[in-house]
């Protein structure tokens, strides 16, 4: 009579006898190995992704999807100006809010107003003086004096908002003077 | 003590199983028994139990080389896998056989003969453990009972038996060394 544990321990002793050996023996499981290929994809692609940001290429690239954003809320006119030239301009006043923030906390509400509005008023003197105003090119106009005053905000910027909200008229002169 | 070592021979045992025949042959000898009365009583199932003893058995060959001694006793290792084996039967509602079938095993054809050695098999093992339970002292006896079958805390066994949880827990255990001692020294 042929019992189970014998013919099992007959089965199990043909299957050790066709084991893989040496180095086979020693790999690990198919579930192991499939968390170490799977590990190693996914430090590859991490090392990809890192890869394309810090190529110049894609910092390229994403300088260049950033600017036609801004240029469409803000600098309209500039396009047909000199696009490279408004490029670069561009970076700075993001790192101009971030400075006046600080100085928000007093006057919460204005402050994301009165970046705006500074240059927006000094385009009316410009229209003031409007002998020139009359002139088609003051669209034109206006986007150079708004490429030359992007550099100074870091500066420029917060002396008129903590003194001259109030008073319109000083900005016109503080950009006359460079 | 003299248990301590018994673990490490048999854990060297299941060591050299990896690249010794013998080896492994002495280590499914002196477990089927066991394995197949778990599976037995858990299943009530003559057919199941050797299936599940079969896929157990295959999954310890496939795994053997990967044992390591301080990963646990080599009987808590294998009953490991034989747990596994049973949830996977009560999940998926049949026995698995991937072990086998990547070890090249088929699956046994049991006969009637088979499946009453297998009843008788784990008969026996259930009428050793009664026989060695009977003869422990009655709280021990209650103790083993409540932890290994019923899977008590200690906490609860301490609780019905108006004990403190450190006594209860050292009923268990001297009732586990006892029933151990009884079964290591039966015919």
């Amino acid at each position: 009579m042929t019992d189970f544990v014998d013919l099992l321990e007959d089965q199990l002793l043909a299957a050790h006898a066709g084991r893989p050996r040496g180095v086979w023996s020693r790999m690990p499981s198919r579930r192991g190995a499939g968390a170490l290929v799977a590990a190693a994809a996914a430090a590859a692609a991490i090392v990809v992704v890192v890869l394309l940001l810090a190529s110049p290429g894609g910092r390229g690239d994403a300088r260049s999807v950033g600017a036609p954003a801004r240029s469409s809320t803000g600098a309209a006119p500039a396009p047909s100006a000199a696009p490279p030239a408004t490029v670069p301009p561009a970076v700075p006043p993001v790192a101009v809010p971030v400075p006046a923030v600080p100085a928000v906390p007093p006057s919460a509400r204005p402050v994301p107003t009165t970046p705006t509005t500074p240059r927006a008023t000094p385009v009316p003197p410009a229209a003031t003086v409007p002998g020139r105003a009359t002139t088609p090119t003051s669209p034109g106009a206006a986007p150079p004096p708004t490429a030359t005053a992007l550099p100074r905000p870091p500066a420029a910027a917060p002396t008129p908002r903590a003194t001259p909200v109030p008073t319109t008229a000083p900005s016109p002169p503080a950009r006359t003077t460079p | 003590m003299e248990h301590d070592g018994e673990i490490r021979d048999e854990a060297a045992l299941l060591g050299a199983a990896a690249d010794d025949p013998a080896a492994f042959a002495r280590f499914y000898r002196h477990h089927v028994h066991g394995v197949i009365a778990f599976f037995h009583r858990r299943t009530g199932d003559a057919e199941a139990a050797a299936d599940l003893t079969a896929e157990t058995f295959a999954a310890a060959l496939e795994g053997c080389h990967r044992y390591a001694p301080d990963r646990g006793a080599p009987a808590a290792w294998l009953y490991g896998i034989a747990h596994r084996q049973l949830a996977a039967l009560q999940r998926h509602g049949h026995v698995e056989r991937r072990a086998r079938r990547r070890m090249g095993m088929v699956r046994i054809e049991l006969t009637d003969a088979m499946l009453d050695r297998v009843e008788a098999i784990a008969d026996a093992e259930r009428v050793d453990v009664d026989v060695a339970l009977d003869a422990l002292p009655a709280g021990q006896r209650h103790a083993v009972r409540a932890r290994v079958l019923d899977e008590c805390s200690y906490e609860e066994i301490a609780a019905a038996q108006r004990i403190s949880p450190l006594a209860a827990r050292q009923r268990v255990s001297r009732g586990l060394a006892a029933l151990r001692a009884h079964l290591r020294n039966a015919p």
